[in-house]
């Protein structure tokens, strides 16, 4: 009996249930003629296979499109209670990589270094309290209208718990590190600030954000906590 | 739309790239087909249905998307097919030539077969699809997909010289 090609390119794509394809595969192997006839389901499969690794894998436009993608599901948490399980708080370094990549375009930024704490540079209650709470990839809308996300989270090597953050209003966004010390007397202080102006297009990252990584090394960062360990720094408040 | 819906739609976009280099081959509509579709399905992650896949309601935005765009294009322009600049003089052995001449004589053959036939190849080969799901984007029976995606894997193998 002659399989026809639909059925032979179902068994070779395995679109076929298991008896059928136990069945019709007893057949074939019996009928040289139809294993030359699968085989050229099966090999053209495979050369169409070779190109999907070569074409369109990664594009400059990525970083903004996921920066875009991860502000639209944070834009959704703030109106809906929020989802049980948070994404891990190490991936949340993502969204920072892109919008690195993808602001360079126009940045007319400067970043500078805060490392003696301000006296008056205290955070507004509601910040410090979103700091002391929020797990990472989650964001508010604070009440003078910026944006809040919360990036990523730090264990200094002096012990001290730190939270990578951006706010944005319009197209200003800064990016801030904040630490503080463990016990209740802790106050957020701010570490490390970079301001960028978010702007269309794209030009290839070029350390706009290096002096972030800097101040990372130098804080004895390494990298960032995992969600349990930072849900458990958070908890220590 | 939460923070899960996001991450796999992140996970997907060099599918949905290639998808839309596919449909436009041109490098720079495909990046604004892209970009059209992020946002629809942005707006419309509401009406997807969780637990089911994901690529194929996003290649379907994509697709409906597509046909949107060339609806409005009044002509077409000139088409700079991506695939017609050659690859990189080769510095790596003949094994490596040999793979690049067989990249590039898939290519060719793709680029020959009628388009319905390119697309089902693309869906189904190139991005996994199941059947069903590769119905689902195109918005025709299963039936449909298989005999003219058989046509399509025999017109290939044809043009390839495979036996």
């Amino acid at each position: 009996m002659q399989i026809d090609d639909v059925t032979l390119m179902a068994l070779a794509d395995g679109e076929l249930d298991a008896d059928e394809a136990a069945r019709l595969g007893a057949l074939v192997a019996a009928d040289p003629e139809a294993q030359a006839r699968l085989r050229r389901f099966t090999d053209s499969r495979e050369r169409l296979k070779a190109l999907a690794a070569q074409d369109g894998v990664a594009a400059p436009g990525d970083a903004a499109l996921i920066a875009r993608i991860r502000a639209a599901a944070v834009a959704r948490v703030r109106q809906t209670p929020p989802p049980p399980a948070t994404p891990a708080a190490n991936r949340n370094r993502a969204p920072l990589a892109a919008l690195a990549a993808a602001l360079t375009a126009a940045v007319v930024g400067l970043g500078w270094w805060q490392m003696g704490a301000d006296p008056r540079g205290g955070f507004a209650p509601e910040l410090a309290a979103a700091l002391d709470s929020l797990p990472s990839g989650e964001g508010q809308m604070l009440a003078d209208g910026r944006d809040l996300t919360l990036i990523a989270s730090y264990r200094a090597a002096g012990g001290e718990f730190c939270r990578e953050f951006e706010t944005r209003q319009a197209e200003s966004i800064e990016v801030v590190v904040a630490c503080r010390g463990d016990g209740a007397t802790g106050a957020w202080a701010q570490r490390f600030a970079t301001a960028t102006i978010a702007a269309d297009g794209f030009v290839p990252a070029s350390g706009d954000l290096a002096g972030l990584d800097d101040f990372l090394a130098e804080l004895g960062a390494g990298a960032p906590l995992d969600p349990d360990q930072e849900a458990a720094a958070l908890a220590s408040r | 739309m939460d923070a899960a819906f996001g991450e796999d739609l992140i996970r997907l976009l060099p599918n949905l790239r290639r998808y839309a280099l596919s449909l436009t081959r041109r490098p720079d509509l495909a990046e604004d087909l892209v970009q059209i579709t992020v946002e629809r399905a942005i707006a419309a992650s509401g009406s997807f249905q969780p637990g089911a896949q994901l690529a194929p309601w996003l290649l379907r935005i994509a697709r409906n998307a597509f046909i949107d765009m060339t609806r409005r294009q009044k002509s077409e322009g000139s088409r700079v097919d991506i695939h017609e600049f050659p690859d990189a003089v080769a510095t790596d052995g003949e094994a490596a030539i040999e793979a690049r001449l067989m990249l590039q004589a898939t290519r060719r053959a793709m680029q020959d077969l009628p388009e319905d036939q390119r697309e089902i190849l693309h869906l189904v080969c190139i991005q996994d699809l199941s059947y069903a799901e590769a119905a689902e984007v195109l918005d025709i029976p299963r039936g449909t997909v298989m005999s003219r995606l058989s046509r399509a894997r025999l017109a290939l193998a044809q043009a390839l010289g495979l036996k």
